[in-house]
């Protein structure tokens, strides 16, 4: 299929209306907390107002006695896990702590974590009688940050939880509980003797806020336990099998007895896949014999779901004379949160993935710290990383006045480049990202005036296959219904019908997809790492390609001609004598025989991993600190481009909250470990008055293991804004931000710190 | 014979040894070749019909291998810490 | 519990009365106890306005209004823009521009810019930026939402001069 640049299609490229969009625009599309159902009872959840804290004993009688409350749950209501690893989809988890995260068992490890839930007549009940639940903490010392919780003799969050070494005999035969859950550590090369021959070397070190997907939508779920025992539950997700999956392990019960509808979702990024309110409405609803629904308030939000972590970055590059990247190290601590899990390994993977270099290290650790359980968010791990590497590039560049786009191109990674982790990539864009930018409009013009500046910044992410499912069956009148099973956070509906409809070469209009829940269609991985244009693409292609088989030889039947002498073009059938259009034919056959369901899957093909660069103009002001952008491009290989505004929005959006979190975006702990910002007026996510329009530049270098050239475009846009914009604040200002978010007061203490006589910046 | 790239942690397994090689026509049989090289090393990398919770498997630049996918002579084995999207 | 209230008010065109507690905000009352679901919660503290409708011509967040204070007013919601089932134009350009992603913050993008539009037909990109700062869209980064409130401002204008 290396051909695929050179076709011509139909369908793919055009930018159709997206199938959803008239229900979404007028108010009838069904969201999660929309759901209405006879008896439905109003849950709520009482969370810790202590980091880190035993609890003693939970008295609920209170609770249980006022009146219109129908149910109170704690922890002792859910099965024992032991100690358990599920694969749910897109990794292990251990039962224990997802568990314990549901609702806390003998301690809480975050403010925020979930200990008791009420189900009552109303939602205002709900809330009075969690008041009336006592809860005896005996609270213990918070671990906020991964230098104090990686210090000896820190208080353990966990104690089942050991080290996983990633090296040595010593380390394994340690087996005492820490807060380390993991240690990784890649190697390539001689790094020692890299460094040697290299001419120039800036080493740095990185400090990362913990930050939030910041979705509008907040998580919900309406379950209820049928009187058979199996249990039904709709909610937002973006997984509806691994959501099955999660609620049915918590509740120990057969995986297929739980049904899960997958209503609309109001955004994800990453945070909409571990499960929190499920089980606890499941069991709510056995007490009572009705359904529950539980809605969290946006604090919940962010005291106990998402957040995607904060910690320290240190990364030492070296170059020789020629501006050859020649050796490079690297060291990573990120936030796990209450339980094992950061995205450091993934970060690790990344760090170094735009870079052909020879001699190279990178370790990683994993935290637990008095924060709620981390998620993916868009990418996960790589921003962090990418803020760390881009930004000591630029100053690599800066050191041997070299140009930073040559400078890329000259240490770009490309098809046969080894990775630090090992694998060697095969066709991925990288340069023409690079080149991309280059050619641009913005790149060649200066963005001039004073205290203006302008960053370049790359960034990389994998990109997952997994697995997805697709039914459509053709009506008597030519229009197919496809029945998926990824929940469309984005405009995936259309994506996918774009891609059945250019295979079977009818109009996208005629398709009418739909997502359906998990006893509806066949088993389907997340919608989540960029995969379900790719992957369930392949399985619509596939669904189509079955469909087309059987037109064949339901045709040749029909027309009593050898089955090799039909052929279906371009929504067309032939055969010596006979011809017909796919609507006509649909007719005929509809009348003469049995109906035409077609079914794809996919699983296989995997994905070769996405590249952007990106370009942006910044003004600082002196007075203030504060950085307004003034421009921004975003080139990206996006592989085959379906539907180029839904392309261009993933790219839009990636960049508008990688300006966040560069910008503005943190969780602001007291010295108590709870949050002080858990509102959208303090946590404050960008607004349209704090953005220009921003420009995307799709690059098409199509990805060869999926039949159109898709590659995944959702996640690499957030990698490079907060690398791009640093190093944009560096050239405007004077001053190497090393610390994220970049917020005023801190571009300001920079800019002051530079200004004290006698008192260069540090950096 | 297909090249195992092993990491850090199995490596005491190898000697210290990475990338060592194997024999077999899928990812499972070049595991149990490896097993024999080095004894229990098999139960670190997988159980039953599953790879070991954590890990992520690459035949060359394919991320997301599974067991019984085939291995051709020479091609490459990274066994890799398992990443989630967003 | 309080006594409850009965509340008359006009919602999109219909006289519309309802019973409810001292307590109960507007947005609870149009979603739970009306159905109006097509008002959106994101925050309910006035923050992110997804549950922004239209009082007595002027948009307000749903979220920081007891229903008791809609007592005689004239509310319109994301269900009362359509003029029968042919959408406006703020809703065709939001189709036509690829302006949502989830859709969660649509119904309030909507509201918020019909406000804005009667207000000013012709607003410039940066007070269209201005108007509508008050909504938070995470999934887009905004730059469709801006063009498509810009092409329905251009749309509605045309039809208005075709009019004359
Ligand atoms: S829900 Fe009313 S402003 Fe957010
Ligand atoms: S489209 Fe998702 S929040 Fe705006």
């Amino acid at each position: 299929m290396p051909d695929n640049a050179q076709r011509s299609y139909k369908v793919i490229g055009t930018r159709p209306i997206r199938h959803d969009g008239v229900d979404k625009v007028t108010g009838r599309a069904k969201y999660g907390a929309d759901v209405m159902l006879t008896g439905l009872l109003a849950g709520a959840v009482l969370r810790s107002p202590h980091a880190h804290a035993r609890i003693r004993s939970i008295d609920t009688s209170a609770a249980e006695a006022l009146p219109g409350v129908r149910a109170v749950a704690t922890a002792r209501d859910l099965p024992d896990q032991g100690s358990r690893m599920v694969e749910l989809g897109e990794g292990s988890v251990n039962m224990r702590h997802l568990s314990a995260n549901v609702l806390a068992h003998d301690k809480v490890l975050y403010k925020g974590h979930a200990v008791a839930a009420v189900a009552a007549d109303n939602i205002h009940i709900a809330q009075e009688a969690l008041k009336l639940i006592r809860v005896d903490y005996e609270p213990l010392p918070p671990v906020m940050t991964v230098t104090e919780a990686m210090r000896a003799g820190a208080p353990l969050l966990n104690d089942d939880v050991v080290t996983q070494p990633a090296g040595n005999a010593e380390a394994l035969a340690e087996s005492k509980p820490s807060n380390v859950a993991k240690h990784f550590l890649f190697e390539k090369g001689n790094l020692d003797e890299g460094f040697a021959r290299a001419k120039h070397v800036v080493e740095r070190e990185f400090h990362l806020a913990t930050v939030h997907q910041g979705y509008i939508e907040p998580h919900n779920a309406t379950a209820l336990w049928h009187a058979d025992g199996k249990v039904s539950v709709w909610m937002s997700t973006q997984g509806s099998f691994t959501a099955r999956q999660q609620t049915a392990e918590l509740l120990r019960i057969p995986v297929s007895d739980v049904k899960v509808t997958p209503m609309e979702i109001g955004g994800g990024f990453g945070g909409k896949i571990s499960v929190y309110l499920p089980p606890v409405a499941a069991i709510l609803s056995r007490k009572t014999g009705r359904p529950v629904k539980i809605v969290m308030d946006r604090a919940a939000v962010f005291e106990a779901t998402g957040p995607t972590p904060g910690g320290v970055i240190r990364v030492k590059l070296g170059a020789d004379e020629s501006g050859k990247l020649v050796a490079a190290d690297a060291w990573l601590a990120y936030e796990a949160g209450a339980y094992p899990g950061s995205p450091v390994g993934a970060g690790c993977m990344c760090i170094f993935a735009c870079y052909d270099i020879p001699n190279a290290r990178v370790e990683g650790f994993d935290v637990c710290v008095n924060k709620p359980r981390t998620n993916a968010y868009r990418a996960p791990g790589s921003t962090q990383a990418a803020f760390a590497v881009e930004t000591v590039v630029d100053e690599i560049c800066q050191r041997l006045k070299l140009d930073p786009l040559e400078f890329r191109l000259k240490n770009a990674s490309s098809e046969g480049t080894r990775r630090v982790d090992g694998p060697v990539f095969s066709r991925v864009g990288l340069v023409e990202t690079l080149q991309a930018i280059g050619n641009s409009e913005h790149y060649k013009s200066p963005p001039g005036g004073p205290n203006r500046g302008r960053g370049m910044a790359s960034g990389f992410w994998f990109n997952v296959g997994l697995k997805s499912s697709v039914t459509a069956t053709i009506g008597c009148d030519g229009k197919v219904a496809l029945v998926e099973g990824s929940p469309d956070i984005g405009g995936t509906r259309t994506s996918i019908a774009m891609q059945f409809a250019e295979t079977l070469g009818i109009p996208v209009e005629d398709v009418h997809p739909a997502v359906a829940d998990t006893d509806s269609v066949g088993y389907t991985d997340v919608t989540g790492g960029s995969r379900v244009t790719f992957s369930t693409g392949i399985a619509a292609v596939e669904a189509a390609r079955d469909l087309e088989r059987q037109l064949v030889s339901r045709a040749a039947e029909l027309w009593n001609v050898p089955a090799d002498q039909v052929c279906y073009t371009n929504g067309v059938m032939t055969a010596p004598g006979h011809k017909a259009t796919f609507k006509e034919l649909v007719a005929e056959l509809h009348e003469t025989g049995e109906p035409l369901v077609g079914r794809g899957t996919s699983g296989k093909a995997n994905q070769a991993g996405a590249f952007a660069t990106h370009l942006v103009d910044v003004e600082v002001d002196p007075e203030t600190g504060k950085v307004q952008i003034l421009r921004y491009t975003a080139a990206q290989d996006v592989g085959t481009a379906i539907h180029p505004s839904y392309v261009e929005g993933q790219i839009q959006g990636g960049v508008g909250q990688g300006i966040g979190w560069a910008l503005n975006e943190e969780y602001w702990y007291d010295d108590r470990g709870s949050m002080r910002n858990a509102t959208f007026l303090d946590y404050r996510l960008p607004t349209c008055y704090d953005l220009p329009m921003i420009e995307p530049i799709l690059v098409e270098v199509p990805d060869p293991s999926h039949p159109y050239g898709v590659r995944g475009v959702g996640e690499v846009p957030i990698c490079p804004p907060p690398a791009a914009i640093a190093i944009a604040i560096a050239q405007a200002a004077g001053v190497r931000m090393t610390e994220l978010p970049m917020a005023p007061h801190k571009v300001m203490a920079a800019i002051l710190a530079k200004s004290r006589p006698g008192n260069g910046q540090p950096h | 014979m297909a090249v195992v790239y092993l990491p850090k942690a199995l490596q005491m397994f190898s000697g210290g040894n990475s990338p060592v090689v194997a024999r077999g026509k899928t990812v499972r049989e070049v595991f149990e070749d490896l097993d024999q090289q080095y004894p229990g090393i098999r139960d670190r990398l997988f159980a039953g019909s599953s790879i070991q919770p954590g890990l992520m498997l690459a035949v060359g630049s394919r991320m997301g291998a599974r067991l019984l996918d085939s291995v051709d002579e020479d091609d490459e084995i990274h066994i890799l810490p398992a990443i989630g999207g967003g | 519990m309080a006594k409850k209230r009965i509340v008359s008010t006009t919602i999109n065109g219909d006289v519309t009365e309802f019973l409810c507690e001292p307590r109960q905000t507007l947005l609870e009352v149009l979603r739970d106890t009306l159905h109006l679901t097509g008002t959106k919660e994101g925050c309910g503290n006035g923050n992110c306005g997804s549950c922004t409708i239209s009082m007595n011509g002027r948009p307000v967040t749903s979220c920081l209004v007891l229903a008791v204070e809609a007592e005689g007013a004239d509310l319109r919601t994301i269900e009362g823009v359509a003029r029968g089932s042919a959408l406006d134009e703020v809703q065709q350009a939001f189709l036509e521009e690829a302006a949502l992603q989830c859709g969660i913050c649509t119904p309030g993008f909507i509201m918020q810019t019909e406000a804005l539009l009667a207000e000013n037909p012709d607003p410039t990109e940066e007070e269209v930026r201005f108007y509508l700062a008050g909504n938070l869209c995470r999934c887009t980064g905004y730059d469709k939402i801006v063009r498509a409130v810009l092409s329905a401002a251009r749309k509605r204008r045309m039809t208005a001069e075709a009019a004359k």
